[in-house]
């Protein structure tokens, strides 16, 4: 009867102090910020997922009902941002080039091991939009490398489609481009039968008298281009898939991750942008020969997400000499906002903190070093206010260091995503394996 | 007529004769930390150089830096990497060339040495590649003030060779035998048609040749008589120590087979390059006398083949690519992407993944070594950065390098970075600089000379624009005996 009695008691103790789901408050020797700021004591209050109040100690009363965990000689940190990536996926393309219907929401592994070594480099949250190889290639999301299904990762559905201006591997430039055109053109072709079709169809109803149909969702869906007879009647359920997809972009409705490369790319993907008013709408993805073109993004105002390696090195044809260029820092003169990406191929520069403290190294100012890792990632997404800030009501999703984040020896202590811790250094069998070198 | 007349002209005194080494004026630094080499640490010192060499180190606490915020120490020393080495810088024709010399086919005003003085390095071994079995002797050299910069280069742009036989190179990995095959079957005319394609096979060959040396040995200490053998003193050499065995071993069992060998020979000094897997036998370094390690350049290949999942895909696609359409193409295993470490290595379903991997985290940019990037590929896949930490805490004498690191665009995987990746995976942060200058010197035997900052000393040093380890630090100034290489004060 005893133990039974225990157990009673034992439940009903649980049950009376319920576990507040995402909520906790952290308070650490410090706290570093993606300007650069250093908040010295600080306390961090994460209710329900959200930011609830985040200052000097003093200044930031924890709720009587919320955990506080004090990590004095840690330094809290918002966490890399990394801004396009095309990892964590089985694969990041479909073989056919035009490919608007998409979603990486149905090639994303939740149990992929970039997610897990992410979480062990600070970097909790990702675009994953598919990869490069493609002409339009179909729908990002933004995902938090924690959780067993995408759902449970996403951060955002929807952000942004990708188009490659680029050549795919293997193609010419003309080809890629040819092949962009008649896609449009193959659209445009569609479009105006559905159109004539859809208008033969109303006018014969209205020859016979009858009322229009009450089910069809009012026309409207084609927005863009010359004006065609019938086109104001199509919606989208006259779409097939990809014609939704590309009418969707030609409308000026998606925000697009636009690869061009090189600076001859850039060039004809600001032709292209510009004559279809999408200029707007793009996040530029680049390699560091992008720098050439530093003056046109410049005059194009739209962000850049350099891929990988940040240095451009070319060997002059006539002096055989190589000229080395930091693009980073190309762009920061230009007066181009940036994003820095891991350059996975290399030990040290695999890591964000590595790719912004080089920057700073290469004459770019700590606080755009820092942004390109944190805040103009979340810009780029929209999710500025949500992001990479620890202003109440952004996500409570923050990073324990054991020293400021780009300390070349600093390491990362816990992850904790929405209020939910997600990593623990002293549980990662993994990084124990290689740091102790066992045999296993 | 003609030939008077050219001959007039190459004995002509007006030929310029070629350029003298500008005197060096003295050079007097001030920085707040100075990193002596040997593990001692200065706040605040005043280095002098006068003549090519350190005339004096005077703690000056309260005087005014050079550049404030700046750290010194002595110039870097790089003991295992190919600065001016090529593929072709081994003679393949052989697989048995000990008197082979790596000085004599290295690019001495190799433009890579820019690279590497730009990142601090001032003296490195320079190691011939590994296709042979027994391939020849190591040279270790200044980066700067060698002779073709007078005769042919830009200032300063050539490498002065200190000891032009400074190890000798033997490997039985695969990388020595990769490209042999036997003959059934094939065309044989062709002298990769020979042995060894195996590690026995290799091993073998390292003994035959110091049977022989042994052999030689005797007889000529019995009958002076005997001719002399270059190849055989070489052997000879390394039998008594005066020349030490490097010994190609990623591989525990390759470190066994090289102590057993050490055993055998009695060779005095043996040091282990490449050192992937040596973290898995510390006990048995640890307790071997003459014996040190040279790790890197630092991979995380166990954790880098996991990671890139998409990588796999498109290097499968790359080397069998699918045809353009159809569902049926479908060949992806997913489960493959998540296999066991250890099925990841060499089974025939599996390589083209882990050849991009590995490919792409030890590929140099720059005049690779195809034997390496080969003998990784296979043999490095257990390489943890943390090795270094783990070595050094067993007490095994423990040595950083770049390897192929100084490729143009590889700034990040010279000296200093292997050195900040092996701090940042456990190697206690006051070893770091003695294991680059001080002891690495003393590992190639130039350490009465290079490697510290004392009077007496070569005037090698670096002044770093902030904690040599932090990647937001660049060297400011290199010296090279005295001679200032790279000077970026003012830019800074």
């Amino acid at each position: 009867m005893r133990p039974l009695s225990l157990l009673l008691c034992s439940l009903a103790l649980t049950a009376a102090v319920p576990a507040q789901q995402g909520s906790i408050a952290v308070r650490v020797g410090k706290a570093f910020l993606p300007d650069g700021s250093v908040v010295q004591d600080a306390t961090l209050v994460v209710r329900d997922g959200r930011v609830a109040a985040f200052g000097p100690a003093a200044d930031v009363e924890v709720p009587f009902d919320v955990v506080l965990h004090e990590h004095p000689d840690a330094v809290l940190w918002t966490g890399f941002y990394e801004a396009h990536t095309s990892n964590g996926m089985d694969r990041p393309n479909e073989n056919v080039p035009i490919a608007p219907f998409l979603d990486v929401k149905d090639s994303i592994d939740p149990v992929s091991f970039f997610f897990e070594d992410s979480l062990r480099r600070g970097t909790v949250a990702m675009a994953v939009v598919p990869g490069n190889d493609t002409v339009i290639g179909g729908r990002g999301r933004v995902v938090a490398p924690h959780g067993m299904t995408v759902e449970d990762m996403t951060l955002e559905a929807d952000v942004g489609v990708k188009i490659a201006i680029g050549p795919k591997r293997g193609w010419s430039r003309s080809a890629q481009l040819a092949e962009l055109r008649e896609a449009e053109l193959e659209l445009a072709r569609d479009l105006k039968e559905i159109g004539a079709r859809l208008l033969h169809e109303s006018e014969t109803r209205a020859d016979r008298g009858e009322e229009p149909d009450e089910d069809r969702a009012p026309g409207g869906f084609v927005r863009f281009g010359d004006d065609f007879p019938g086109k104001e009647l199509i919606t989208e359920d006259d779409l097939d898939d990809t014609q939704r997809g590309l009418v969707r972009i030609l409308n000026g409705d998606e925000r697009l991750w636009v690869w061009a490369p090189q600076a001859t790319d850039l060039v004809h993907a600001r032709r292209w942008l510009e004559d279809r008013g999408l200029l707007g709408n793009s996040t530029f993805v680049v390699t560091s020969a992008a720098h050439e073109a530093a003056d046109q993004l410049a005059e194009m105002g739209r962000p850049v997400v350099l891929l990988g390696d940040p240095w451009h090195v070319v060997r002059d044809p006539v002096t055989r000499e190589e000229v080395r260029t930091f693009a980073p820092k190309a762009f920061h003169e230009a007066g181009v906002t940036f994003a820095l990406t891991p350059d996975r191929s290399r030990l040290g520069p695999d890591r964000l903190a590595y790719q912004a403290a080089l920057a700073i190294r290469e004459g770019v100012p700590a606080p755009v070093a820092l942004a390109a890792v944190t805040t103009v990632p979340a810009a780029m997404w929209g999710l500025e206010d949500r992001l990479a800030s620890f202003a109440e009501g952004a996500d409570g999703t923050f990073v324990l260091l054991d020293a400021e984040p780009l300390d070349p020896v600093s390491h990362v202590l816990e992850v904790w995503v929405q209020g939910e811790k997600v990593y623990d250094r002293n549980t990662d069998e993994r990084l124990q394996r290689l740091l102790e070198g066992r045999r296993n | 007529m003609i030939l008077s007349a050219l001959l007039s002209i190459l004995s002509s005194p007006a030929l310029p004769a070629p350029p003298v080494a500008p005197a060096q004026e003295p050079l007097t630094l001030t920085a707040e930390r100075v990193h002596l080499g040997d593990g001692r640490v200065l706040e605040g010192a005043t280095v002098t150089l006068e003549g090519g060499k350190v005339v004096a180190v005077t703690p000056a606490p309260d005087a005014a830096a050079t550049v404030p915020g700046a750290v010194l120490t002595p110039g870097l020393v790089d003991p295992y990497c190919f600065l001016g080495v090529g593929a072709a810088t081994v003679e393949e024709s052989r697989e048995v060339t000990p008197a082979a010399r790596v000085v004599d086919g290295a690019r001495l005003d190799d433009p890579a040495l820019a690279n590497a003085w730009e990142w601090g390095v001032t003296t490195a071994y320079l190691s011939p590649d590994s296709l042979s079995v027994i391939g020849g002797l190591g040279a270790v050299v200044k980066t700067a003030g060698g002779e073709p910069a007078d005769l042919f280069a830009a200032d300063g742009a050539a490498m002065r060779v200190l000891e032009p036989e400074a190890g000798l190179r033997v490997a039985i990995s695969v990388d020595s035998f990769f490209d042999n095959f036997t003959p059934s079957g094939r065309f044989t005319n062709s002298y990769h048609a020979r042995r060894p394609n195996t590690r026995m096979g290799s091993v073998w060959l390292v003994r035959e040749a110091f049977y022989a040396a042994q052999a030689y040995r005797e007889a000529r200490a019995a009958d002076p008589e005997v001719a002399e053998d270059p190849e055989l003193e070489v052997l000879v050499a390394a039998l008594e120590g005066r020349v030490p065995v490097r010994f190609l071993a990623r591989r525990a069992h390759d470190v066994q087979t090289a102590l057993r060998l050490k055993d055998e020979f009695g060779w005095p000094r043996l040091v282990i390059e490449e050192a992937a897997e040596s973290y898995l036998v510390p006990e048995l370094l640890a307790e071997t006398d003459g014996v040190a390690v040279v790790c890197g350049p630092l991979a995380d290949a166990r954790a880098r083949v996991l990671a890139t999942g998409p990588r796999r895909e498109a290097m499968a696609e790359a080397l069998d690519p699918p045809e353009i359409c159809c569902e049926d193409q479908e060949v992806h295993d997913p489960y493959l992407a998540h296999a066991e470490v250890g099925d990841l290595s060499g089974t025939l379903h599996d390589p083209p993944a882990f050849l991009a991997d590995v490919l792409l985290a030890t590929l140099p940019r720059y005049g690779f070594a195809s034997g390496f990037a080969a003998g990784r590929v296979r043999e490095a896949e257990r390489s943890t950065p943390a090795s270094p930490g783990l070595l050094a805490a067993h007490g095994v004498p423990v040595f950083l390098a770049a390897g192929e690191g100084y490729g143009a665009a590889d700034t990040e995987a010279g000296l200093m970075a292997q050195a900040r990746t092996a701090v940042r995976w456990g190697l206690p942060l006051e070893r770091a600089v003695p294991m680059v200058t001080h002891d690495a010197a003393e590992l190639l035997g130039v350490g009465d000379r290079v490697g510290l900052l004392a009077p007496g000393y070569d005037a090698d040093l670096v002044l770093w624009s902030g904690d040599p380890l932090d990647p937001a630090s660049r060297p400011l100034l290199v010296v090279v005996d005295g001679r200032v290489v790279l000077d970026r004060r003012s830019q800074d």
